[in-house]
């Protein structure tokens, strides 16, 4: 992966986000990490501002967040030109089977559960972090770009 | 104006609460009695006809013909003489009846002069009201229209009853139908609770033992910087405290949110399993129940478990949950044993046209009357703390055996042993009958 383009975490508990930045930090990814508190703040921000260069590398979704939940936000993403093919990976605290079909089904490319137990969250995230820096991404930019440079 | 007055039935207070029960009082016309009305005008050969309810203050006409009052005061009514009669009666000249001659429909309009009713007498006995027909001439009924009177009378009190059935199954289907709404809703509720719990209360837990987590792993920094700097002057309480009781506080937190952890999980599965689809197949109990026993039971153990299943032919059940009720089952007979005696196990069913019977029983501690109920509530455990457990196996075994439309029950002796039954309807596979057949044959 780039280090050039940053990775998004978007999540409504403060403390889940610190947990998830912490561990993907200790992971060794060097990236700039984006926070956002809830679906709008991010849509907002990629969607409204379309010379927005840096085009994340990663978006690191909360699935269960008040207001627009992170499927809702994916589905948007997947609408979007610009995020069409963005890697986004969805956490959630339930891992009710339903929620993970739809998930997947709305066009996640991993959904992982936040487990309780600290030790577990921290491996899970860390493994994240180490199997996001060694997997190739798709290059920033729209897909106009993308095809352009290819 | 003094008339002689009707005398009150007996049992009026009965018969006034069957007549309101049939709900017909002041009720609007119906076609299937004004039917009637006309038949008896018809086949009478009389101009009016009526079908009168007596309650305590009137008499009303469900239906009337040749009559434009919708009711007459009780004081005035010919139905509350007529009701006292077991059968017809008939006045044929009401202007020469000492009871009727001043009476305000014979004085005045319609004139009335004849007049014949048969009672409408309920099931129970209670003449409710009558079917009457009159006349402004006088004269009588001949034998025809006698019968006639009488068989429409009865087929009024039968209409009533039908009509009175048939609210009554309106009604019954109405409250079904709100149950099943309200159990609908219960439903839905019991579903967005479960995600709640698999989400929202989790959430939380999430932080106080990620941050538990990170405030140890902070503690034993600080502990480790503070040893190399080896500040002067630095109190010697502290290092104690950070290595020992501000530890074992997180340790207490950390322990009380992953108990909690558990508990949700338990919660989860225990909905999971009350809404399980149910996967009927033939099940052999006695290989479930061996293979059960294998998990628990070491060749070395002073622990006899006898099996005594092999008459059970295969039977269409769903293999999982029978494989969760046998190791439930097996291991709390196993595991609430008898100190200073060897613990005996006995698992045996029989089989009849409704379905199975299971019982495990066991020569074990027992459990005391009073908390027959108790053990089978979630997060209860009962008698002596002696063993580990966290009070779900029986939970989990009821809303199971609850999901297959089975029941369970338990027979114990405090200190002789328990016997668990498990009933469920299931009916004796195809295939295990065949099977049978074939070994025959071979």
């Amino acid at each position: 992966m780039k280090t050039s383009a940053p990775i998004y975490v978007v999540d409504d508990d403060d403390g889940h986000a610190f947990l998830v930045e912490s561990n993907l930090r200790l992971s060794g990814i060097a990236n700039e990490i984006v926070r956002f508190h809830n679906g709008f703040d991010v849509l907002d921000y990629m969607l409204g501002n379309p010379e927005l260069t840096r085009v994340p590398a990663l978006i690191v979704l909360d699935v269960n967040m008040p207001g627009l939940s992170g499927l809702r936000v994916l589905e948007k993403l997947r609408a979007h030109p610009l995020t069409l093919i963005t890697p986004v990976v969805m956490l959630s605290s339930s891992g009710h089977p339903p929620e993970i079909d739809l998930c997947y089904r709305s066009g996640c490319n991993l959904y992982l559960m936040k487990p309780i137990a600290y030790e577990e969250f921290v491996k899970v995230i860390r493994l994240l972090g180490q199997v996001v820096q060694v997997v190739e991404l798709p290059s920033s930019g729209t897909p106009a770009l993308r095809s352009a440079a290819f | 104006m003094q008339r002689l007055q009707a005398p009150t039935p007996v049992n009026e207070t009965q018969r006034l609460a069957a007549l309101e029960a049939y709900r017909l009082l002041d009720t609007e016309p119906e076609a299937s009695f004004d039917d009637l009305t006309w038949l008896a005008s018809s086949l009478c050969h009389a101009p009016i006809a009526v079908i009168g309810l007596v309650d305590s203050s009137r008499e009303i006409f469900k239906s009337r013909l040749g009559l434009n009052v919708s009711g007459v005061p009780r004081t005035e009514s010919f139905g509350t003489h007529a009701l006292l009669q077991k059968n017809r009666f008939e006045i044929e000249d009401a202007a020469r009846d000492r009871r009727f001659r001043d009476h305000p429909l014979v004085v005045g309009d319609p004139h009335i002069r004849f007049y014949a009713a048969t009672p409408l007498v309920d099931p129970e006995g209670n003449p409710l009201g009558v079917l009457a027909v009159a006349d402004s001439r006088a004269r009588s009924l001949n034998p025809e229209e006698c019968a006639a009177l009488e068989r429409l009378g009865r087929q009024a009190m039968a209409l009533i009853e039908l009509r009175s059935a048939r609210s009554r199954a309106q009604a019954a289907l109405r409250e079904g139908t709100e149950k099943h709404a309200a159990l609908n809703v219960v439903h839905q509720e019991l579903r967005a609770l479960s995600y709640i719990i698999s989400h929202d209360l989790r959430a939380p837990l999430i932080n106080l033992m990620g941050f538990s987590g990170e405030m140890r792993k902070l503690l034993g920094t600080v502990t480790r910087k503070l040893d190399e700097s080896q500040i002067e002057g630095l109190d010697p309480e502290i290092l104690p405290l950070l290595r020992g009781e501000i530890p074992r506080a997180m340790e207490f937190i950390a322990g009380a949110a992953t108990r909690m952890s558990g508990q949700l999980d338990v919660v989860l599965k225990l909905f999971r399993l009350g809404r399980y689809e149910l996967n009927p197949e033939p099940v052999n109990l006695a290989c479930i129940f061996q293979s059960v026993v294998e998990t628990h039971v070491r060749p070395d153990d002073r622990t006899s478990v006898r099996l005594d299943l092999d008459a059970m032919p295969d039977l269409y059940l769903d293999s999982e949950a029978i494989y969760i009720l046998a190791n439930n089952l097996v291991s709390n007979a196993l595991k609430y044993r008898q100190k200073g005696r060897p613990c005996r196990v006995e698992v045996s069913a029989t089989h009849d046209e409704s379905g199975v019977t299971l019982c495990v029983a066991d020569n074990g501690r027992g459990i005391a009357p009073e908390d027959h109920d108790e053990i089978f509530k979630l997060f209860r455990r009962c008698g002596r703390q002696d063993t580990k457990g966290e009070g779900v196996g029986l939970t989990f075994c009821r809303t199971l055996v609850n999901r297959m439309g089975g029941h369970m029950w338990l027979e114990s002796e405090p200190g002789l042993g328990s016997k668990f039954f498990v009933f469920l309807p299931g009916t004796r596979a195809a295939g295990a009958k065949s099977a049978e057949a074939g070994s025959a044959a071979a």
